[in-house]
């Protein structure tokens, strides 16, 4: 297999990432940079070291044990800072420090060690109509995991979930389809250009590849990232509108909107990035209110996640 | 207790009762502003009437006592009430009763501790002429109770040094602390009754049939005596006809003692209405005078006087010994539908006005405080009498009891936010979702850990095979933090505490204890020799072993010399007239039916942190080998000074209450081997097996008090598992269900119960949808052998900011193990644990 199993995180009891009580696997990688994005420590396909500066003494002791030297602590409130050019990844200084300030994003896996983690909660999936949802990143850059995972899974006879980009090729996607019971699909802007903007990729590929979906007949449920400012305009109402009605002419396809909000703001901090969107205003309940009418009042099922 | 016929309940409509009346608004702010004080007035009505009976059987002695203080009891009736009926005539007045504490009495009057503050954000007052009072007759007391008698006993047994094993507040007669502080607790007798063995749990029969009634039935009995004789026991010879009969009039004049203290109730609100506030109010304070001239004495006609009655009666039965907690309220949705149900049918009462009857009824047991200034001071919330109320469950024929009653008092509770009485729900198959999900509402409405989630089947089967019929199994409650009891057993044994971790501790140190700086259990081998964490357990097992035989031993002793409260109250027996009558006897002498639910409780302390401590040791010593055994004793014995990177690696290694099977299987052995080692021996009385409880919160502040590092991370002297089940604090990573896996590992069916807590982020069931999950998970944590479970909401900004503005949070309730506290009086180390708790948010 060309992918290293890539994951950043298993987590338990989630009610927000399809049906039921469900256990969602983060695959670590995507290729989209969505500037809005909540997990930053999820965009790239390699490991990279995250500091937990609430918790760091700011004993020094990485920076010198570090045999790259690319940890360094400067000027006066003694903040670290990693050079990720430099870093490696060796983890010598999240296994050296004493506070447990620092570790590693991003652990190689097996399809069966992941699927015994999952298998635990299954009584709960069971008795709420959950199950498992891969995530991400983007978890159809490693497609070959995914689709062994899911069919794994699936064989064992937990309902399957996929939240996606979509961005991927034809190939890809052809892999995970026949083992997906649901695919959680993002549509950020039906507008390319500021696709594209806001995102570093085109929508064509995302589109086609919702087609594909629709046409193999699998079940999708739309998610709508609702960044006020970005993709909150008339205009791409509008086109989300007409999209989810030629959508639901071929099978019922609700739409959830995601409101943007802050909450990754400290892992930007951990993992020393930029938040272009760390200030923007959380939309009001009122404005997603009106939007969830706007998509209601067209026939489409719509839900506003909460967060 | 058979199921009423269920009919269609409108949980929308009894929902949107939720506000608080005017009315309850003033009278929850005059409770909250109203000092706690202390009075002496039972006290000096009680040691007089019992004083003048020399010679008297204690039962007649303690009847008249008891009729004492009825008499003499100060009344209160506030503006706005609809149910009466209180301990004194103070909002928060806490009696002291020196007859269950006297030496405890004389030492915080030297100590000046009815003057101090009872925690940070709350005081105690005791006037000078109380003072005195309390001092007069605790002088009286702590000469004539025989406290010596197990002292000497116990010295001449099992040697001075068994006293190096006990805490202060393990003396049972709580006459000669040997200690101030606590120095070892590795056991000691909880002592709800203090002076007596065990406790009653009660069904309010009486207060359904009326006092007039249990007066007939107990004079139809000395009638026939008369005529025909006693019945003695061929086996026993008891008891004796005039034992009999001195019990039998003590319950007479019990009866009577209620009956006239509810009549000068109805005399004030019959005096009061003339002066009454409005026409209104007029109105209200005649309904209250009728309610008191009929009830406990008659039958209840209907909803108002049930729920009077009831409460008359749980204030007599706490009157009698004022210090006694954990006096339960019994099923109260069960005992107080039928009352209900006929009025509505008769279109004489609304959803409504039920709620708002059943708000002044809660503030009014709410109003009830202890005071026990040694020892739960620094254990948990003061004021705390813990009288649950249990709802809901099956009934023989498998038939949902929930009713509309069930809803009610879940409206009621989720409405007026008191930290007690928690009510439990006994779940089960039948119970409808959408039962379970307006109980999931009111938690995240109540925000205090209520309602609390019990498996309602296990609860039920777990005495089946003793041979006790179905129908008195299925009739069941919780009492205490928490257990819980068949109504049929009466009364329950005496309690001890093993506490497990320090235990753990002495064989880490090859018997030796670091703390007393003795040795106080045998040579198990030196920790620096051992090669594998097996070593370890093998070791624990055998100081497990040795000190579950003192305690027996030390039981046996203690149970064999302890007279007088409980075992000789005619007032209990009135509760349980209909075996009164027929044995003669109190349940705790043996007047009981089924004495094999007398056997002793051992409650274990701790199955968490010994199990976290030996994954420290398999992890840290032997699989990563960090440090060599030695090296890990030095930094313990430090107290981890100049260890910490040792303390991160111990406290990194797998935690319990995390669905890792690393540490879940150690959980699970060292509770399957307890179990066999605890059990080995008979309780000495009934000679049945000892029954196990792994609870509950109350003593994990104080256990951990006296214990050192260990090598699960934890610092010295910190708290340990603040339930029998929880995980270390702030240790449960995985979220709900994984720490509901880890609980759900070992066999809980031997227990009578078993503690845990979960956090919840109120974003876990803030919708519908959400709570339809929330309700699926209790369902399937229960199918899967879970036992209890209490989930906890709430932000942890909400809990720091009252840290910082007590004054803005009164309302904000916290649970601690099985209880409820009012978070701003919790001490500050407790508030810090609260906020480090994982909040499992998704």
């Amino acid at each position: 297999m060309s992918e290293n199993n890539l994951i950043y995180d298993i987590q338990k009891f989630c009610l927000d990432d399809g049906p039921g009580i469900r256990t969602t696997v983060f695959f670590k990688g995507c290729p989209l940079r969505c500037k809005w994005c909540a997990n930053p420590e999820s965009q790239s396909k390699e490991q990279e070291i995250g500091h937990h500066y609430t918790i760091c003494r700011a004993c020094g002791k990485c920076v010198s044990i570090c045999p790259q030297e690319a940890v360094t602590m400067i000027g006066g409130d003694k903040k670290i800072t990693i050079d990720r050019a430099k870093c490696m990844v060796c983890a010598t200084c999240a296994n050296g420090c004493i506070q447990r300030a620092l570790s590693v994003y991003g652990y190689s896996t097996t399809v069966e060690d992941v699927f015994k983690e999952v298998n635990k909660d299954r009584d709960y999936y069971e008795s709420t109509g959950g199950g498992v949802t891969l995530s991400g990143g983007e978890v159809l850059m490693q497609a070959d995991f995914a689709a062994a995972l899911l069919k794994r899974c699936k064989e064992a006879g937990i309902h399957t979930c996929v939240e996606t980009s979509g961005y991927a090729t034809e190939a890809q996607l052809e892999k995970i389809i026949p083992y997906v019971d649901l695919f959680l699909y993002d549509l950020k802007s039906l507008n390319n250009e500021v696709h594209k903007e806001w995102t570093g990729c085109s929508n064509e590929p995302i589109l086609s590849n919702l087609d594909l979906i629709m046409d193999s007949g699998a079940k999708v449920v739309i998610r709508f990232p609702y960044i006020p400012g970005v993709n909150d305009t008339e205009e791409n109402l509008d086109l989300m509108r007409d999209k989810l009605r030629e959508l639901n002419r071929k099978a019922p396809v609700p739409i959830e909107i995601m409101p943007y909000h802050n909450y990754g703001t400290g892992k930007y901090l951990m993992t020393h990035r930029e938040y272009e969107l760390a200030q923007l205003e959380r939309p009001s309940l009122e404005k997603l209110e009106e939007v969830k009418r706007f998509f209601a009042d067209a026939g489409i099922s719509c839900v506003i996640l909460k967060n | 207790m058979k199921a009423v016929i269920q009919r269609p309940v409108d949980a929308d409509a009894i929902w949107a009762c939720g506000e608080m009346s005017p009315r309850l608004v003033d009278l929850r702010k005059q409770w909250e502003d109203a000092p706690v004080s202390i009075v002496g007035d039972s006290s000096v009505s009680f040691t007089k009437a019992y004083r003048e009976r020399e010679g008297l059987p204690i039962s007649l002695r303690f009847a008249y006592a008891f009729k004492q203080i009825m008499d003499d009891s100060k009344l209160l009736i506030r503006e706005g009430e609809l149910i009466v009926g209180q301990m004194n005539d103070k909002i928060r007045g806490v009696d002291i009763f020196t007859a269950e504490c006297p030496q405890s009495v004389l030492n915080n009057i030297a100590q000046g501790s009815f003057d101090r503050k009872m925690s940070e954000t709350s005081s105690a007052l005791c006037d000078e002429e109380t003072t005195r009072i309390l001092k007069e007759d605790a002088e009286y007391w702590v000469k004539y109770i025989p406290v010596h008698d197990s002292m000497s006993s116990l010295i001449h047994e099992l040697g001075p040094e068994h006293m190096d094993l006990m805490m202060d507040r393990s003396m049972v007669y709580d006459g000669i602390p040997l200690r101030a502080e606590p120095e070892m607790g590795i056991w000691g007798p909880t002592n709800p009754p203090r002076l007596g063995r065990g406790r009653s749990l009660y069904r309010f029969e009486p207060a359904k049939i009326g006092l007039k009634r249990v007066k007939e039935l107990v004079q139809a009995e000395l009638d026939r005596m008369d005529k025909e004789g006693s019945f003695m026991s061929p086996i026993t010879n008891r008891p004796t006809p005039w034992e009999k009969k001195a019990l039998l009039k003590g319950m007479i004049i019990c009866c009577d003692a209620v009956i006239d203290w509810a009549h000068r109730y109805a005399d004030l609100a019959e005096e009061m209405a003339k002066t009454a506030s409005s026409p209104e109010r007029k109105a209200e304070l005649e309904r209250i005078a009728s309610n008191c001239r009929w009830v406990p004495e008659n039958a209840p006609r209907d909803y108002w006087e049930a729920l009077q009655s009831i409460r008359f009666i749980h204030v007599a039965v706490q009157k009698e010994q004022p210090m006694r907690k954990e006096t339960a309220l019994n099923r109260m949705d069960q005992d107080l539908y039928p009352y209900y149900i006929k009025d509505k049918d008769e279109g004489k009462i609304t959803p409504e006005f039920a709620i708002e009857l059943f708000n002044c009824f809660l503030l009014k047991v709410r109003e009830g405080e202890a005071f026990d200034p040694e020892a739960r001071a620094m254990r948990h919330s003061q004021g705390t009498l813990l009288p649950n109320v249990t709802i809901c469950g099956m009934d023989e024929d498998d038939n949902d009891c929930t009713n509309e009653m069930s809803y009610i008092i879940l409206r009621s509770m989720a409405t007026m936010k008191f930290s007690e009485p928690t009510i439990y729900i006994r779940v089960h198959d039948k119970m409808s979702t959408d039962f379970l999900k307006f109980a999931i509402k009111a938690n995240m409405e109540h925000q205090g850990g209520c309602p609390a989630f019990l498996n309602d089947k296990q609860g039920t089967d777990r005495f089946l095979e003793y041979g006790i019929p179905k129908e008195l199994c299925c009739d069941w409650q919780t009492s205490g933090c928490l257990g819980y009891h068949l109504n049929c057993a009466q009364h329950i044994g005496g309690f001890m505490h093993l506490n497990l971790v320090k235990i753990f501790e002495i064989a880490l140190h090859d018997g030796y204890d670091p703390r007393t700086k003795k040795q106080l259990g045998p040579h198990t081998g030196k920790f620096e020799d051992m090669k594998s964490m097996e070593d370890l357990e093998q070791a624990y097992y055998k100081q497990l072993d040795y000190f579950a035989d003192r305690m027996n031993k030390d039981y046996e002793i203690r149970q064999s010399n302890e007279i007088v409260c409980t075992l000789e109250s005619a007032l209990n027996c009135v509760m349980y007239y209909d075996t009164a009558i027929s044995y003669g006897m109190n349940p705790s002498r043996g007047g009981t039916p089924y004495p094999v639910l007398a056997s002793m409780w051992v409650g274990e302390r701790g199955t968490t942190d010994v199990a976290d401590s030996l994954a420290g040791v398999k992890k840290v010593v032997f699989e990563d080998k960090k440090c060599t055994p030695a090296e890990l004793l030095k930094a313990i014995d430090a107290n981890w000074e100049g260890y910490e990177e040792l303390k991160q690696e111990c406290l990194h290694a797998p935690k319990y209450g995390n669905d890792n099977d690393y540490v879940d299987e150690v959980f699970k052995r060292i509770t399957d081997n307890g179990i066999q080692i605890m059990q080995k021996r008979p309780d000495p009385i009934t000679g049945t097996k000892p029954l196990l409880f792994k609870g509950a919160a109350s003593a994990h502040m104080y256990f951990g008090r006296v214990i050192g590092a260990l090598p699960n991370g934890r610092v010295s002297g910190t708290p340990i598992n603040d339930g029998g089940v929880s995980a270390m604090a702030g240790m449960d990573l995985n979220g709900p269900t994984a720490l509901l896996n880890s609980a759900a590992k070992f066999d809980s069916r031997v227990y009578m119960g078993n503690v845990l807590n979960m956090k919840m982020s109120h974003e876990n069931m803030d919708t519908d949808a959400k709570r339809n999950l929330v309700a699926a998970m209790i369902r399937t944590y229960i199918k899967k052998g879970g036992w209890h479970l209490q989930i906890n909401v709430h932000s942890q900004e909400e809990l720091i900011d009252a840290r910082k503005n007590p004054e803005e949070h009164q309302d904000l309730l916290v649970r601690v193990g099985g209880y409820s506290a009012n978070y701003v009086d919790l001490p500050y180390a407790l508030q810090d644990e609260i906020i480090q708790r994982t909040s499992h948010t998704t």
